[in-house]
Formats: structure tokens, sequence, C-alpha cells
């Protein structure tokens, strides 16, 4: 793909030439631009990033992807048979996720301080680097685009006839400018409100974001359209909507193919047509020009003469020490575990790799958490009834939560900064298990024990305040869970390997062994709440004892239970 | 001979935080000029005015007679720049980043492959061509780099501590080329807090403090007494002494009673 794209600069030599482009350089870079985009590891494709050797057919296999997504949006046209209400979803699902791979997954390419070192210095005209960078979206789009819309297009030709496609790629277009619109806003705006490495911990959020709407919209969203919309409703009828620019498109297509000639559809079909016309008068007169100036100061801003410090503050300049500190002194043991608790605290607070693949585990618990009201159907009160009739279901959902405890304690092995962990041999460290222990302390203090609480919260809250001791039990339980498998597991010190590792199926081997582990004990747990609910309480204490035995032989770990790397 | 380099009363700020107060200088082709400073005193922003990356400056600064800022792309054609900040595109090979650079010079395919192979063959990453970068050390980039600004034969060679994590024989290696380089005729600008190299190969020394040159010429005018040397005179020069009684201090700190945790 990349090889047909990249031949397809030297058809506009002419054009180039006129608008003073070198095509030579403008291949060379636009080359090398697809070259990095096929090895940068994207919001997408994160979790499988990383791969030294080159794959071929990689951009097949991220085609396929954005395939399956456009079926997924097909669905939308699928599921609601007012045309119009279908379009409306599938173009307001499409802007969104246009708009937030641009954001999460390209801004990186985009805002790449480096070009100033290395394209600079070069003999290359500043038009052929703008230009490169236009035509390095535009072939990014093109990649992203045309799978997605394949799907929704095959299902018009073959439900409304060759006319309705016809229809539908302009539709698409001008969905496209409006959204390039919208993140060049965003963009601008960003830049203007923020500094550089602010701006790029935004779109780091952005990322973390993007994969929660993304998992959430594909966990619930066809549950809840198939079950509260359905049929011929007309979206449209909702004025609100208006607001909404995917509602323009919707009305061009009941205009033009329906004939609707209702005055407020009027008025939005003509706003979708203007729309494509002001957005490329906007981006090209202010915003393309605005942005160049912006992106050359972020560069110099990038560069070893304006970064500021990060300030931290220390407790020693705060009124209270921190709950870092607190905790800290409270559980620990001694001063190496203390050491490990608190290292792990500032690296995983400050490690973007660590976030990017940790904190879509939460998302994804509180997804599931939601999904189990998009059970059944009818109004918020109706669904809590049809689950006080399931009252075990809690108990899903609460061993649920060792799979995300256990996340957390695997990737606490893994930084960008491996090396670092020299620091480990190079000090007199007796036992270097308390190092793991004040790790694995760090992961539940921090995220497991709050997430856990607004869970518990969450519950009690649904099936009442009966059902507290199954929530103790189960904590105890998911700790007892969690500090066996990281017994088992865990014999690396915190942050002392690469993320290359990470892929190289000790998490799976561990995702096997918690959900093993979690089935067995929360089985238990359900007899016991089922048969013989005062056995709930008799085992907290068990539990917890056994937990505390556990943690104490993994405290001992001396180093001949450590992997060095 | 006419000066090849030619600055006249460059000033530079940051916000307004001025970085260069007025610097004036004339380099002639086929030196190699020692640019030392203190850290921020002054050497890299001065070296990026030179190289085009800066174009928001004050005063007058040319090549060959060509304004950097008007005539940005004759220059960089005849000059070669080695960054400071080991930045590389690392997700490519070598292979594949120096293709990239030299076809940007528009050499062909053919000379770029054959020069830069050779080139890291002397370097020792004649194994590593078709490896990806973000596996190499901190070295191994710098010998990419060095290749990448000397790639296309440049007249001026803009060097911003080029021997940035080199082992010893690498060091070595590029001190020799850049004696050689300059007695091909080429103008060499070299930035290091490297006091013992630059006294080594400089024909002509200029220091930056605070954005401002405080001493110009070669090391033997330089310095003042029989016997000193470079770091000896930088420290004079920059009104930076007494480091035996830091020292002292520093050490002293061990001194005083200690507590620790059983």
């Amino acid at each position: 793909m990349n090889k047909l794209l990249l031949s397809s600069i030297y058809l506009f030599n002419p054009l180039w030439r006129s608008l003073g482009v070198e095509p030579r350089h403008l291949y060379t870079i636009v080359e090398t631009k697809l070259i990095m985009d096929g090895r940068r590891k994207g919001a997408i494709s994160y979790a499988s990033n990383r791969a030294k050797k080159e794959v071929k057919g990689q951009d097949v296999l991220a085609m396929a992807m954005f395939g399956l997504l456009g079926l997924l949006f097909m669905f939308f046209l699928f599921a609601l048979r007012y045309r119009p209400s279908g379009l409306f979803v599938y173009f307001s699902g499409y802007m969104a996720f246009l708009a937030m791979t641009l954001i999460s997954d390209f801004t990186d390419v985009l805002i790449d301080v480096r070009d100033n070192y290395i394209l600079l210095p070069r003999p290359v005209s500043s038009r052929t680097v703008g230009v490169s960078r236009i035509l390095h979206i535009l072939f990014y789009l093109i990649k992203l685009i045309i799978p997605l819309a394949v799907p929704a297009m095959v299902f018009l030709v073959i439900a409304d006839g060759v006319l309705a496609l016809l229809l539908f790629v302009p539709l698409m277009l001008i969905a496209t400018i409006m959204t390039l619109l919208l993140v060049n806003l965003i963009y601008l705006a960003l830049m203007n409100l923020t500094t550089p490495r602010r701006f790029k911990e935004i779109i780091h959020f952005f990322q973390i974001v993007f994969f929660g709407i993304s998992f959430a919209g594909y966990q619930l969203l066809p549950r809840l359209i198939g079950a509260n919309l359905g049929g011929d409703i007309n979206l449209l009828d909702n004025h609100w909507f208006g607001f909404a620019p995917s509602s323009w498109l919707a009305a061009i297509w009941s205009w033009w193919l329906l004939g609707d000639t209702t005055p407020y559809i009027y008025v939005w079909a003509v706003l979708g047509l203007l729309s494509p016309v002001v957005s490329i008068f906007l981006i090209a007169q202010f915003l393309s020009q605005d942005f160049n100036a912006k992106l050359l100061a972020f560069g110099e801003g990038g560069g070893t003469h304006q970064n500021r410090a990060k300030k931290v503050k220390t407790d020693q300049q705060k009124a209270r020490p921190s709950w870092m500190t607190l905790t800290g002194n409270w559980i620990c043991k001694n001063t190496t575990e203390k050491a490990g608790y608190e290292l792990s605290w500032r690296v995983t607070q400050r490690s973007r790799d660590f976030k990017l693949k940790f904190y879509p585990n939460l998302v994804m618990l509180l997804v599931y958490f939601l999904g189990i009201f998009a059970v059944g159907s009818g109004n918020f009160r109706e669904r809590m009834e049809i689950l006080y009739e399931y009252p075990m279901m809690y108990l899903g959902v609460l061993y649920f939560s060792a799979l995300i405890s256990m996340s957390g304690n695997g990737l606490t092995s893994f930084s960008d900064q491996f090396k670092s962990a020299w620091i480990y041999l190079a000090n007199p460290v007796a036992q270097p298990g308390y190092l793991l222990s004040g790790a694995y302390k760090m992961i539940m203090v921090r995220f497991f024990i709050p997430m856990y609480i607004v869970l518990g919260g969450l519950t009690m809250a649904i099936w009442g305040p009966l059902i507290i001791g199954d929530i103790l039990l189960a904590m105890v339980n998911v700790l007892l869970i969690s500090i066996c498998s990281s017994a088992l597991n865990t014999n690396n010190l915190p942050f002392s390997l690469p993320w290359e590792e990470a892929s190289k199926g000790r998490s799976f081997g561990l995702a096997i062994l918690t959900m093993l582990m979690s089935t067995i004990i929360g089985g238990l747990h359900f007899l016991l709440a089922f048969y013989f609910p005062i056995g709930v309480w008799l085992m907290i204490p068990l539990s917890g004892l056994l937990f505390f035995r556990v943690l104490h032989y993994y405290q001992n770990f001396s180093w001949r239970n450590i992997s060095l790397n | 001979m006419e000066p090849i380099i030619r600055i006249q009363n460059l000033q530079k700020f940051y916000g307004k935080k001025e970085v260069l107060h007025g610097i004036n200088l004339s380099i002639l082709p086929g030196q190699i000029i020692g640019y030392i400073g203190a850290n921020g005193a002054g050497k890299s922003t001065t070296v990026r005015i030179l190289a085009g990356l800066d174009k928001q400056f004050n005063g007058e600064v040319s090549i060959k007679g060509m304004d950097v800022r008007q005539d940005a792309l004759a220059i960089k054609r005849i000059i070669g720049y080695i960054p400071e900040l080991n930045e590389i595109y690392d997700v490519l090979t070598p292979k594949e980043f120096l293709l990239t650079v030299g076809r940007l010079h528009d050499l062909s395919d053919e000379t770029i492959l054959q020069r830069s192979t050779d080139m890291l063959v002397y370097f020792g990453l004649g194994d590593q061509l078709d490896n990806r970068m973000d596996t190499f050390s901190k070295g191994m980039r710098q010998k990419v780099l060095l290749v990448s600004g000397l790639l296309h034969n440049p007249e001026i060679i803009f060097m911003d501590e080029p021997l940035s994590g080199l082992d010893a024989n690498a060091v070595i290696l590029v001190k020799e080329i850049i004696v050689q380089l300059a007695e091909q005729g080429k103008t060499v600008i070299y930035c290091s807090h490297n006091m013992d190299t630059v006294e080594k190969i400089s024909d002509r020394i200029i220091l930056i403090d605070n954005g401002k040159i405080i001493a110009d010429g070669p090391f033997e005018e330089l310095r003042r007494n029989e016997g000193d040397s470079l770091e000896k005179l930088f420290s004079q020069l920059t009104g930076q002494s007494g480091f035996e009684q830091t020292a002292n201090a520093f050490t002293q700190s061990f001194s005083k009673p200690e507590d620790r945790y059983e």
C-alpha cells in the first residue's frame, strides 16, 4: 500500500514544482515517515507493539482491523432502519473515531521535534517539509478511511442502490474535512493554552480515554441500541442533535434522497453543504499558518534551552506529608520495603508506558461493571430490579478485580529505563524480596483498594448492606490471589525488564493462573455464601492469615529467588 | 583571506532573557575552531543559528558571503551539522536513516550506500547497518550522527559535543578525522566541554561566557603562563576558582554525625 501511495507522488511533479516543492525530497521525507509509521506504536495497536523485526503485510493487517471497525459502524445502519437515523449515528461514530485517532495516534508524528534536528539542517525548502506533512496526513487518512467506509458502502449499495452510494461518498468526504477542522482547532487550543510537555501529557491522556471509549463502545453500544432504539425511530426529530455536525450530513440525505423539506432539515442540510467550503477556507487561510508557527515554537521549546524543570513538591515543602509517605510509613516493614514502595509509586505516577498499559484495565473493569446494567431491557429502575434477582452476580465483578490488581503487579517489572535497575545491585540490599513486596503494596494501596472501595460501594448500593461480608471476604481473597500470583510469577525486581519482555507470554500465563485461582476461590466463596452464609464471616480472618503468611514468604525472597537479566 | 563565516552583533533572546549579547566573529577557512563555554553559555545557540535551525535572532550572520536567513538552502548544501542532543529517528536502521539524509542532499543511492557503508565500517558498525537504532547504545547512535553530518562532504562542519558517548578508540579516531578534514581545507567549528581535546586539536579557541566572547585566539596566545592547561585557563577566565576549598568542604560533609536505621 505504501509503495502505491508513494508512487502517486511522482504523478504530480508539475504541481509540486509549481508550488516550489522538490519532488525527490518530498518522496524521501514521506517514504521515511511511512516506514516510521509502520514501526511506531499507536494507541490502537500498542498492546502488540515494539516488534523489532519488520512484519510483512502489517499495513494490510491494520487495514483489516479498520475494516472490522467499519463493520461495527455498519451495524448502526443495519440496526436503525430509518436511514437518516442510522447515518446520524454512523457519522457521529466515524467523526469521533477519526478525531480521536488523529489526536491520540498521530500527534507524536506531527509534533516530532526531531525533525528540527534532522530535516532543518538539510537543504530542503520549508514548503517541501510543509507539503510532506500534509501528504503524510493524507496517506494516513486514506489507509484509515477506505477500509472503514467499505462495509457501509457495500451495505448501502445492496440496501438502497447505486444512487445512495453516490451520495454517501461525498458525505464521507465532508465528514472527514469537518473532522480535520475540529482536530486542527483542538491542536491550536491546546498549543495556546499549554506548554509542549504538558501538551504531550494531555495527548497521552487522550490515548487512554480513546482506548476506554473504544472498548466501552464495542461492549455497550450494540446492546444499548439493540435494546432501546431499534426499528424506525427518527433521531433527527430531536432538535438538540442539530448541534452535532453529523446530523447535518444525515439531513442532506433526508432532503436529497427522501425529499424531506421540513424547515429545520433544510437548514441543517445547507449547513452540511456549506461546512466543507468554510472548513477548507478556515484551515488554509488561518489555521495551517498558525499551526506551523506554533509547531516551530514547540520545536524550539523541545530543545535544551527552554525545558523547564518539572518541579516536584517534597514533603518538606508541603504542609502535610503526602499520602504516599503516610501509607508507606504505616504499611512498610523496613526501609528496603519502603524504598521499593516509594520508587514504584513515583515511577508508575510518571511513566507514560505504565499508564498506557495499566489505566485501560481500570477502564475495562468500569465498563464491565456498566455492562451489567445493559442486561435485560427497560428503564434504570426495571434493570435494577432484574439485577436484584441475581444476587450472586456481584461476586463475578468483585473477583474480576483480581485480574486488574495482578496486571498492575505484573507491569511493575517493566520499564523503558530498565538499565537503571543497577541501583539494586550497587546497593547493599540484603533481602530483595522487600523491594518486590514494596512494589506489590504500592499497587494495592494506590490502585486496588481505592478501586475496590468504589466497586464495593456501588455493589452495596444495588444489592444492599447485607452483602458487606461478601465484599470483605472477596477483598481479602483478591489480596490473597494477587500475592500468591506475585510470589509464583514475579521474580524480577521492579522496573528491571524492558517492555519487549512483557510480550513474551509472561502476562498470558499470569492471566490464566489468576483467572484459575479467582475461579476456584470465587467458586468456593459462592458455595459458602449460598449454603452456609455465616461461613463467609468465618473465612475472612482465615483468608487474612493466609494472605499474611504468603506475604511473609514473598518478603523473604533472597537473591537466589531473583532472576537477574 | 576572506572569512568563511562572519557574525556581526549577534543577539538572541529566549522570551525576555538575552542569551547572546552581541557576538562578533570572523572565521577563516580551513581552521578548527574550539568553541568552549560553561553549560548554558550560548555555544549550542550560536551553532544552531549558524546551521540555519534558528532564524529568530538579531544581527548579521553570513557563511561564504550568504546570509543565513536569506540563503538558507544554499548554505545548508555546504554545511554539515552534528547536534548535541543525540536526536535520531531511532526506529530506522542506520542504512535507512543515512539514505534519507543523503537523498535530501541529492546524493545518488549508490553514493550514499557506498560512502555510508565505508564510514560505518571504519566506526566498527559494519555489522549494524540493517539493525534498528532503538537498540543502539548512545555511542553507536553518535557514530551514525557523525556519519550523517559528513556524508555529503561538507565544506563547513558544526560539531556540538561530537565525542559524547564514544569509547576511547572512537574518540581518537574522530579527533584524527577532524584534523585531516581541516587539512583538506574544511572548516570545523567544534563545541565541547572536553578541554583536553579542544586544546590539542584547535587552531583557535573561542571562549564564550554568559553569551559574551571573553577570549579568542590560539591556545599558545591565550595561556598566561608556561605549563597552564586550557582547563585552568577556562576556570580563570570564567571567574571560577577555589575548587580545592569546595572539594574540601564537600568531603568534610562526612565528618558530621550520621544516623542509620537498624
